[in-house]
């Protein structure tokens, strides 16, 4: 027998699909939807439909955009000698935030996982060695994430990447700014140490 | 240390985002064998846990259980080493994701080994470097399949119980019978005498003493091939991460 209404069971059932919402959150949302204003929750709907129509993957980068190529492979400010790596489409937010990098992009939509058995050849692999033999690009940043599965993606692209001619470089890691050196592992400590630079004062 | 709280080394198998920060662990641990724990504000980066609860880290934990739970809460981890991040090779670390795929998906839950413990930290340090890799994942299939009792016997003919020596023609089937005399089974894969050898120095030697052994790349594929085919036949499984150490053996 069901807990509720069929339409509410199925509004709960619909939200627990949603990452990091269990039974108890599915419900919470399904009930607060449920005491929205019918208008709040056409606005919703139309929202999520709105979205998944005009929302596509860059035919260059394979960002997520409502324009083909996306604004920052249209933009001719950028520097298109410097191609940036990275794991999610969200993880350009990370990069454009910091207001330092000017190049463009190029999003491998995952990483390569042995735990999970995601492969290169499930990677949009193709496409980046597309760009990089159009000889524009003389730089690739790896940003893959600094934990198993982005290093193994970044040795793969690295062994694929250097035969073209193509300087490869790699995100720094280490110690996060604010953090303090005594509760760094010694791993983190000697990444830090790899990556030390001159410092001028 | 009190009744609900414990200490232990483990091995971080596998780790899972859990709502906005937290993070849930898989351990392979000392005192308790395979046990899954949540690791409040894991992800974020200043968290104490930052960089201690990746997959192949070596780490000293403190689990808490509530009695009748499923789930251990990881209280604190101490780094102890972190084999992933001490290898520069793509193929070495798709080795170790194997041994962590074979302790993540064949171990059963709660049921400690301290044998598989020590033989997995025996391991993880030469399958850092490219030059140990291939025979030391050898050393620890053979060694897994024998501790889970799948291993046969390759001293004798299986069939007609006759001794394997260097004239004898061996064959590795991985039907009832893996190894038999050329007698008793003509059908299968036939196995180097050299290859046999080096199975009998894994099943008799410490690893460094292995190490010593002349043994060819060819002798270590051989014999991986017919471990590897036992693996998936015993667990009644593929392992995924095999798939991808056959397709960067093609590459390479």
């Amino acid at each position: 027998m069901k807990d509720y209404a069929g339409p509410v069971e199925t509004l709960i059932e619909e939200l627990r699909k949603l990452p990091g919402i269990g039974s108890k959150s599915a419900q919470r949302l399904a009930f607060f939807l449920i005491r929205t204003p019918k208008r709040e929750a056409e606005k919703l709907a139309h929202a999520i439909l709105a979205a998944k129509e005009s929302i596509r993957y860059c035919s260059v980068c394979n960002n997520i955009t409502d324009v083909d190529p996306c604004r920052y492979c249209s933009d001719p400010a950028r520097d298109r000698t410097v191609l940036c790596i990275l794991e999610e489409p969200h993880n350009i937010l990370a990069i454009e935030r910091t207001r330092e990098y000017h190049g463009l992009y190029h999003v491998l939509l995952g990483a390569i996982s042995p735990l999970q058995g995601v492969g290169p050849d499930q990677l949009e692999i193709p496409g980046l060695m597309k760009r990089l033999q159009e000889g524009q690009v003389k730089e690739v940043i790896l940003a893959t994430n600094p934990n198993i599965e982005g290093e193994a993606t970044a040795l793969y692209l690295s062994r694929l990447i250097k035969p073209l001619g193509v300087k490869v470089t790699r995100i720094a890691t280490g110690v996060p700014v604010g953090g303090d050196l005594e509760y760094a592992d010694h791993i983190t400590v000697s990444r830090a140490l790899e990556g030390r630079r001159d410092f001028s004062g | 240390m009190n009744e609900n709280h414990a200490s232990t080394e483990a091995i971080v198998l596998r780790s899972y985002p859990l709502r906005e920060s937290d993070l849930i662990a898989v351990l392979y641990t000392r005192q308790f064998g395979r046990v899954s724990g949540v690791a409040r504000g894991a992800r974020r980066s200043k968290s104490r846990f930052a960089g201690k609860l990746e997959p192949l880290s070596w780490s000293e934990v403190v689990l808490f259980c509530k009695r009748n739970a499923d789930l251990f809460t990881i209280d604190s981890a101490d780094l102890i080493e972190s084999f992933a991040q001490r290898t520069h090779d793509y193929r070495c670390l798709l080795q170790l994701g194997l041994v962590a795929e074979m302790l993540a998906d064949t171990t059963p839950e709660r049921e400690p080994s301290d044998p598989l413990f020590r033989l997995a930290l025996l391991v993880l340090p030469h399958l850092t470097q490219a030059a140990t890799v291939d025979l030391a994942q050898l050393y620890f299939e053979v060694w897994y399949l024998k501790l889970a009792g799948f291993y046969p016997s390759h001293r004798n003919c299986s069939v007609c119980q006759a001794l394997l020596t260097a004239d004898s023609s061996v064959y590795a089937s991985i039907g009832a019978s893996l190894f038999a005399c050329g007698r008793c089974q003509q059908s299968g894969r036939k196995v180097s005498y050299r290859a046999v050898s080096l199975l009998d120095g894994i099943c008799r030697m410490r690893l460094a003493e292995v190490f010593r052994l002349e043994s060819s790349p060819a002798e270590v594929a051989e014999l991986r091939t017919i471990t590897e085919s036992l693996l998936q036949r015993s667990f009644e499984r593929s392992f995924r991460s095999l798939r991808l150490i056959s397709e960067e053996a093609k590459v390479v």
